[in-house]
């Protein structure tokens, strides 16, 4: 961690360089950090890295011109180097008619830094603390004849952004995950944790996935088709993932390339749904500003199954004449998404949902998912890791992974129960994470089954 | 260096002098060792990449990027450690990284494996230097130039009901100087160029991209900017957007068995899912398990498991001029490889890197490759290339009755054992009368991999065969991106399930 006035200390330099390399104005994002990952197979550590690095995007802008260049030389030489590139370019480029110039400082109050995002022992945790959790897992999976596989990863990181109107921000962040996956005799389970501290539960890190494995043995083939599907939390997060990246990304909707383009403020969803966007948890590794500077506000993404508000960022905003949300991966980015989803909890429980269904599919989770059609957010993907049979209220044994091709707005439109405790699962853009229950949902389509 | 290239503004030299590269290298491994460590590699990487992109005629994207740094990978206690710092200075700043390699190597031995890390040898280990041969060095070519050629070709995407008309190009560059314990050393520098065109259609509920030459940004060489030239994106252009657009008026591909062609492109992301990534060993044996997952392909099936067709032949080759997987050493320091994967239909080698081979008791292919400084080398793919065929393609249309031509990759899916898979593709159409017809829209196809290779009966010839690059074949954790080739022109597959969406 390098601190926050000098990292600022180091924007004011690069502001600098882009002032002398010709840019009008200039736009600099501060990006660095330590990040740990002990990583296991075959019930022994394999592999075990660690990265440090500080990193500069620099934006220069003249007329309406944009040049962007990147250096993890933060110096001088470095800095100066990067301003120069970043202005050839921007002196070369094309005008860009929809650039709505960068931030301005106070239009809201920055806000300040997140109390609790920056977890020291989190941030500082050492290798040995890494593989004595590894060996938690690993110790039960032996003890099952069961292999266990996974990782623990720890860190830090700093954000900053600055512009030469007066916009500056900062924010640091902890960052914690631990995932483990076991097989045996063919079969596997897993579970995730993600978070922005090191959790206290892990004193059994590594026995659902055991449990679950031992479970999924033997598993029987079934039929694809329509099935009444529980999905565990991991399992919503991936349905949730693309409802936001496909659903809610402003920019797709202004190119009309949205299956939700024109259905805001319509029912999208069953009325039990609502689903927000909070940057702003310390549970949820905070953002609290976006990579443009602008403060990120609460976004009500569904309230009680109809969509209500997209987030934006300042180049979006102008052109929907709507207000930034402080939701930008900044001046050039290709989307603006919402990165700190959370489903409101419903009041049952995964016993409930089990014992409420005649005949049905539990779903651990999902796993390499792709956008089949996008114009119906159709997606398509695997199941993984425990897939089990429910009969008459019971979960009857484990059946071989079948593959779903499932419109997500069918998957919203057709729920039945949600669960009441949320989970937290790391995003595909790892900033921010999703938080979710699991859900009951009364007709997803299956359309194939794999060979275990 | 030439002169035009040091007159160009836009053109920066390297950060680091290679003396000083060369004392850090030492530093790292003199530091590694003074520690206890039994064995030390580091590599030196300097990354380099450009993107630009033209949307809707404006500019969405102009950017450089560049990042230095040092990682070091040791064996200590008889377990692997990895530390990486970017922007490392002097011999100073390597010992540190080793240090901290070393420390985590010594924290890895309280949860150790049966047995201590072996490697297997390296065969005519590389020493020397290898360089992508480029005609024209892209990091060299003007500002206005790149632009110009985008903004020609997508200027010319034009139409009605195009809601996102887009060009892009994009250059890599990586040198890397590489040293271990054993005396292994190299200094590559590897440069690829892509390129693309494409056009979104919509109109009501439906959206429909057509893309050249393919899709997600277009193709990609370890090339030059005569790469980008040579695509001809702007002969190409009208025949995307009217493509696009017809799309919208295109009939649901319809549900059922039958014959398919692939095109080159779809063929090429196919044998990335289904070949490629379960030929890797470290897959096979388990080291991926909680990531990417396993295959089914075991070591018993080596030598005598039926894969395919006779008809089908693979080879992972880090030689072949072009593709995107093509260098001089893998990241081991094992010099590039071409070794057979799959001969006249049986199963008969794996890609792996030292550590893996070794267990199998062959030698490494020479696929360990890693993602720049921060991340450790593992096993991927170079050119996975399915070898060509015999056929014309106009004979193999004449030859496919009432079967289906599918173009152009839009969506991929595979279970983590690598048997069930589903693709989409942006485009189909129907095969009548020895030529293609009607053209259908949301295609997709699904099956099982050796059953779907088992029915492979016909591939085209090398007139038809070209290479097809990857940039975004994602493996490991923490993350990692590598750049992959696959050789292939269009084959057919007898019988297979098609039309999955309703």
């Amino acid at each position: 961690m390098i601190g926050r006035e000098k990292v600022l200390r180091v924007l004011e330099q690069a502001l600098a360089a882009l002032e002398r390399a010709g840019a009008e104005t200039g736009h600099v994002r501060f990006q660095g950090g330590s990040s740990s990952l002990t990583r296991f197979a075959n019930n022994y550590i394999h592999q075990n890295v660690a990265e440090n690095d500080t990193g500069l995007l620099l934006t220069a802008v003249i007329g309406r011109r944009l040049g962007a260049a990147s250096t993890n030389r933060v110096d001088r030489a470095g800095m100066g180097r990067a301003a120069e590139q970043a202005a050839a370019i921007a002196g070369r480029a094309v005008e860009d008619p929809e650039f709505p110039g960068l931030a301005e400082p106070g239009e809201a109050p920055a806000v300040a830094e997140i109390p609790g995002a920056c977890d020291r022992e989190t941030a500082a945790l050492s290798p040995t603390a890494r593989a004595d959790l590894v060996a938690i897992a690993t110790r039960y999976a032996a003890s099952r004849d069961a292999v266990a596989s996974g990782k623990i990863a720890s860190g830090a990181l700093e954000l900053a952004v600055a512009n030469s109107l007066g916009v500056r921000q900062y924010a640091s962040a902890s960052i914690f995950s631990a995932a483990c996956t076991a097989m045996i005799e063919g079969a596997a389970g897993s579970e995730e944790w993600s978070a922005g501290r090191i959790e206290a539960r892990l004193g059994e890190f590594g026995h659902e996935a055991v449990d679950t494995a031992l479970d999924a043995r033997k598993p029987r083939k079934e039929e694809s088709g329509e099935w009444t599907v529980i999905l565990a939390p991991r399992a919503v997060s991936t349905l949730i993932g693309y409802l936001a990246y496909l659903g809610f990304d402003s920019l797709a909707h202004l190119e009309n390339r949205s299956f939700l383009a024109g259905r805001m403020g319509t029912k999208v969803a069953s009325e039990e749904v609502t689903i927000v966007d909070d940057g702003l948890s310390p549970e949820a590794i905070p953002l609290p500003f976006d990579f443009d500077g602008v403060p990120r506000r609460r976004l009500i993404l569904i309230e009680s199954g109809v969509a209500r508000e997209l987030p934006h960022s300042l180049r979006t905003a102008k052109k929907a004449d709507a207000k930034p949300t402080g939701h930008s991966f900044g001046p050039q980015a290709a989307g603006v998404i919402p990165l700190h989803v959370v489903m409101q909890p419903g009041e049952a429980t995964l016993s409930q949902m089990v014992a409420s269904t005649e005949r049905g599919l539990l779903v651990n989770r999902f796993w390499y998912s792709n956008v089949a059609d996008p114009a119906r957010a159709v997606i398509t993907g695997m199941t993984r890791d425990g897939l089990f049979l429910v009969e008459k209220g019971a979960v009857v044994g484990p059946v071989r992974n079948m593959r779903f091709t499932e419109s997500i707005m069918n998957a919203f439109s057709s729920v039945e129960m949600i669960g009441s405790e949320l989970q937290s699962v790391g995003n595909e853009w790892s900033l921010g994470l999703t938080r979710v229950p699991a859900m009951k949902i009364s007709s997803f389509r299956f359309t194939g089954v794999t060979e275990f | 260096m030439n002169d035009s290239m040091a007159n160009n503004e836009m053109y920066v030299p390297y950060s680091v002098e290679e003396n000083e590269v060369k004392a850090i290298l030492a530093g790292a491994l003199d530091a590694a060792s003074a520690l206890g460590a039994s064995f030390a590699e580091a590599r030196f990487v300097e990354d380099r990449s450009e993107s630009y992109e033209i949307k809707n005629g404006y500019p969405a994207r102009a950017t450089s990027l560049a990042s230095v740094g040092l990682g070091v990978r040791v064996i200590a206690d008889g377990s692997w450690g990895f530390g990486s710092a970017g922007n490392v200075a002097g011999r100073r700043g390597a010992e540190r990284v080793a240090r901290l390699a070393v420390k985590i190597a010594k924290a890895s031995a309280r949860v150790p494996g049966e047995k201590p890390v072996v490697l297997g040898p390296v065969e005519n280990p590389g020493h020397g230097r290898y360089c992508t041969f480029v005609k024209e060095d892209p990091f060299a070519v003007s500002v206005d130039e790149k632009l110009g050629l985008l903004r020609g070709a997508e200027r010319l995407l034009q139409g009605p009901e195009l809601s996102v008309t887009q060009a892009f190009l994009s250059l890599f560059r990586r040198r890397t100087f590489f040293a271990n314990t054993e005396g292994v050393s190299f200094e590559q520098e590897i440069t690829q160029t892509g390129a693309g065109i494409a056009a979104t259609a919509v109109r009501g509920g439906d959206i429909q991209v057509r893309s050249y030459p393919n899709s997600f940004r277009g193709n990609f060489a370890t090339a030059g900017f005569e790469y980008a030239r040579a695509m001809d994106l702007a002969g190409n252009a009208e025949r995307v957007a009217a493509e696009a657009r017809q799309l919208l008026d295109a009939s649901q591909c319809p549900a059922g068995r039958r014959d398919i062609i692939l095109d080159g492109g779809q063929l090429a992301l196919q044998v990335h899912e289904s070949i490629g990534h379960p030929i890797e060993l470290d897959r096979v044996f388990g080291t991926e398990a909680a990531y990417a997952g396993t295959s089914f392909l075991t070591p018993e099936k080596r030598g005598s498991f039926r894969y395919g067709s006779p008809h089908v032949n693979v080879v992972a080759d880090a030689t072949e001029p072009g593709g995107l997987g093509t260098f001089g050493f893998d990241d081991e320091g094992t010099p590039a490889q071409r070794v057979d994967v799959v001969r006249d239909g049986i199963f008969v080698g794996y890609i792996s890197d030292r550590e893996s081979a070794g267990r199998l008791g062959v030698p490494s292919s020479g696929a360990a490759r890693a993602d720049g400084w921060s991340r450790v080398p593992i096993v991927r793919m170079t050119n996975i290339n399915l070898l060509p065929g015999t056929w014309k393609l106009d004979d193999l249309l004449a030859d496919t009755e009432g079967g289906l031509f599918l173009a152009t990759n839009r969506s991929w899916s595979i279970d983590d054992r690598r048997l069930n898979f589903q693709f989409g593709t942006e485009a189909a159409w129907e095969i009548s009368g020895g030529k293609l017809g009607k053209m259908y829209r949301n295609p997709s196809y699904t099956g099982i991999t050796p059953e779907f290779w088992g029915s492979c009966d016909a591939i085209c010839a090398r007139e038809f065969w070209m290479m097809w690059g990857t940039p975004n074949c994602g493996k490991g954790q923490p993350g990692q991106t590598a750049h992959v080739g696959h050789g292939a022109g269009p084959a057919r597959f007898r019988n297979v399930q098609v039309g999955v969406l309703k």
